[in-house]
């Protein structure tokens, strides 16, 4: 019965795999547009990752333009630092003054006569404006003129000019200030000697040039800067104070970092989920990255930009594996014939056998025999030497470029603090072999061979910053990292590497 | 074109290689789909998907046979057919079973000794519409063991049933095929004898 049903499922089979049914005409549009769009998809996904690192460097460009020029607080500053105010005045530098002025409040024009002759400018009723002209007259600063304002509002805008003013005079003061990384020592400049004079006399004369001097001071409070008669102060003349304790820092550092964990980097095609083949990885020594980058740091805030140099291993543990393909021939049975072979004769005689005996008739008889040969095809076959669970060692070496943001705080010689952001990697090398195949078990591809050189993908991380203050310029980081695979790099054949990981990155940074 | 051709253009995303496969093809892959799913409208939908999947994944095929090459695609098609049943007709895989069980109760109808002419006189395209009208559960468990050479316990993974039920499903199945095509055969003599 069995036998009888195996035939049966046989001509059924055979029945039925040769059969063609066409299908609709419309499909084949339906495919072909599907693919199209799948191609576009895949060259945009492509491109998106260049799109992308276009998108950071314009983003680091256009942060490092702002903080660099430092558009408001330095060319006010430079404007007052280069004012009579603050400098001896030569009667040439009038016309400077009033280019100043009307950036403040561009009121009267270049060749009115009362810009010309007078040290200070104010409105039609000086009068109303005596702490003004007070605190104008002693500095030289000039005020604007203000015409047609009703006098109370005159008054209200000149209490702001004479705000602005010394809150570029205060900017003057930290202009050239430099700031060391642990954030407390001045150096004292000659604008800065001459406000401070001022400002301990609760008026803005200058004294005479002062050799810089260096001091420590714990904290520049406003109060310290500005004396406390000073009502005149608005209150955004204090945030813009604020702002010049925290001026932007760069540094420089070299980290080395170790994978504590990795996950799997090589997954195989979709496809190949429906065989029953697999394999597993895990970490293998060495799995590092060597970085060099640049900071600019405000506050709490800072940015990291820089390069690194990763290279990853893995430990592939695989099912069954064919490999060596060779050919060779096989003797393929074909079936049986029956052969006939005449094996020579022999003369059968009849004999009447009587009292005589007398031969009647002879007759060549010949002997044949038949024998079953069984038949056989010679045929060329492809065959692999099948490796049972084999274990090797792959390593892939990636170039990669951090963009990272962060937050920190401190605490003394301490920062703590956190960083994120993405890591471009460009792919510079492999080493090992990647599974391939289409049934149960796997031959084995150069890891090279799908993996080209230089595809680029994406990963995100996020890192906890532990620094210390080992001198005032130079501190020692400890990075623990959580990085993921956000584009994996896509090899033509369909493989994909991505790296997910767990570490720890230690490391020095300078600070200028 | 060449088979190695074929594939190699399909590899380099060659619109004339791409196009021939499909022109190649499809016909034989359609025919699988319709095997699982009956309905048109759908086993259109599971073509496509598995021209998308044999597109995309062409990269990791490396043989240059093509029977081998045909056995992928099949393979590729027979997935993602069975996809869509557990997608879409899941329970009926199970529910099948109760519902025929008392269908058929004369064992002797499901001799097996005269499947050579029965199979000859019905000829492929009724054999096919006959495996097309089975139900569900019974068509599927059909198809991957009798046709893809499944064995139980692969099948009973697939479909997520247990093996004794491929089993019931396999055997129920043929009874009903048999039972079909010896209706066919008497309806035939019936009408010789009249004629």
């Amino acid at each position: 019965m069995k036998n009888a049903r195996e035939d049966y499922d046989l001509m059924v089979k055979n029945s039925l795999n040769g059969m063609e049914i066409p299908p609709p005409a419309g499909l084949k549009k339906g495919v072909f547009g599907m693919l199209g769009r799948y191609a576009l998809m895949q060259k945009i996904k492509r491109n998106s990752l260049y799109l992308l690192l276009l998108l950071l460097l314009s983003t680091l460009g256009i942060f490092a333009y702002i903080t660099i020029h430092q558009p408001i607080a330095k060319t006010t500053a430079n404007q007052i630092h280069n004012s009579p105010g603050l400098n001896s005045i030569a009667p040439s530098s009038v016309d400077k003054n009033q280019k100043t002025s009307n950036k403040i409040n561009p009121g009267p024009k270049a060749n009115e006569p009362e810009i010309k002759n007078t040290n200070f400018i104010h409105g039609n009723n000086p009068s109303t404006l005596r702490k003004t002209e007070k605190i104008s007259k002693n500095t030289n600063v000039q005020a604007p003129v203000l015409t047609g304002v009703p006098q109370k509002q005159k008054s209200e805008n000149m209490n702001q000019i004479v705000a602005v003013t010394k809150e570029k005079a205060f900017a003057a003061v930290f202009d050239k200030t430099s700031i060391l990384a642990n954030g407390q020592t001045f150096v004292e400049t000659k604008a800065q000697t001459a406000y401070l004079a001022g400002s301990s006399n609760s008026n803005f004369s200058l004294t005479p040039e002062k050799k810089p001097s260096i001091f420590t001071t714990p904290k520049i409070r406003t109060s310290d800067v500005f004396p406390a008669s000073a009502d005149l102060l608005p209150l955004n003349s204090v945030t813009q104070a604020k702002k010049f304790h925290n001026p932007l820092l760069w540094s420089i550092g070299i980290s080395a970092g170790h994978t504590l964990y990795q996950n799997q980097m090589i997954s195989l095609p979709s496809s190949f989920d429906d065989n029953n083949y697999s394999f597993n990885t895990s970490m293998e020594f060495p799995s590092f990255s060597i970085g060099l980058d640049a900071r600019a740091e405000k506050k709490h805030i800072f940015f990291d930009f820089g390069v690194q140099y990763a290279h990853f291993t893995e430990i592939i543990s695989s099912g069954d594996v064919m490999l060596n393909p060779h050919e060779e021939q096989f003797v393929n049975w074909t079936g049986q014939t029956l052969q006939i072979d005449t094996a020579g004769g022999y003369y059968h005689y009849y004999y009447l056998c009587d009292s005589i005996v007398r031969v009647l008739d002879s007759v060549w008889t010949w002997n044949i025999d038949s024998s079953l040969v069984n038949n056989y095809d010679t045929i060329n076959e492809k065959v692999y030497d099948t490796l049972k669970n084999p274990e090797w060692k792959n390593s892939y070496t990636f170039i990669e470029i951090p963009f990272f943001f962060g937050w920190q705080h401190n605490f003394g010689k301490v920062n703590i603090g956190l960083k994120t952001g993405p890591l471009l990697s460009m792919l510079i090398g492999t080493k090992g072999y990647i599974p391939s195949n289409i049934s149960e078990n796997a031959t084995l591809n150069e890891t090279g061979s799908e993996f080209k050189k230089f595809r680029l993908g994406l990963s995100w991380q996020v890192s906890a910053v532990a620094s210390y203050f080992i001198s005032e310029r130079v501190l020692i980081e400890c990075q623990p990292y959580y990085r993921f695979a956000i584009i994996g790099i896509k090899s033509p054949t369909g493989y994909t590497l991505k790296n997910n990981s767990l570490g720890l990155t230690v490391g020095i940074r300078y600070y200028f | 074109m060449e088979i190695q051709e074929l594939i190699n253009g399909c590899k380099n995303w060659n619109k004339k290689a791409q196009n021939e496969l499909y022109e190649t093809y499809a016909s034989r892959l359609f025919a699988v789909c319709l095997r699982y799913i009956p309905d048109r409208d759908n086993a259109c939908d599971v073509l496509q998907e598995s021209m998308i999947k044999i597109y995309k994944n062409i990269g990791s095929f490396s043989h240059s046979d093509d029977d081998v090459f045909y056995f992928w695609m099949k393979r590729i098609t027979v997935n993602t057919a069975l996809n869509y049943i557990r997608d879409n007709i899941k329970n009926k895989l199970n529910t099948d079973i109760e519902h025929v069980e008392n269908e058929f109760t004369d064992e002797n109808n499901a001799g097996f000794s005269q499947y050579d002419d029965m199979i000859e006189f019905i000829g492929s395209q009724k054999l096919f519409n006959l495996i097309q009208e089975l139900p569900v559960g019974y068509r599927t468990v059909f198809n991957l063991y009798v046709v893809e050479d499944f064995n139980h316990k692969e099948i009973a993974e697939q479909l997520d049933i247990t093996v004794n039920t491929s089993k019931t499903q396999l055997f129920k199945a043929r009874k009903m095929l048999i039972s079909r095509i010896c209706e066919i055969m008497d309806r035939t003599s019936i009408i010789k004898e009249v004629i």
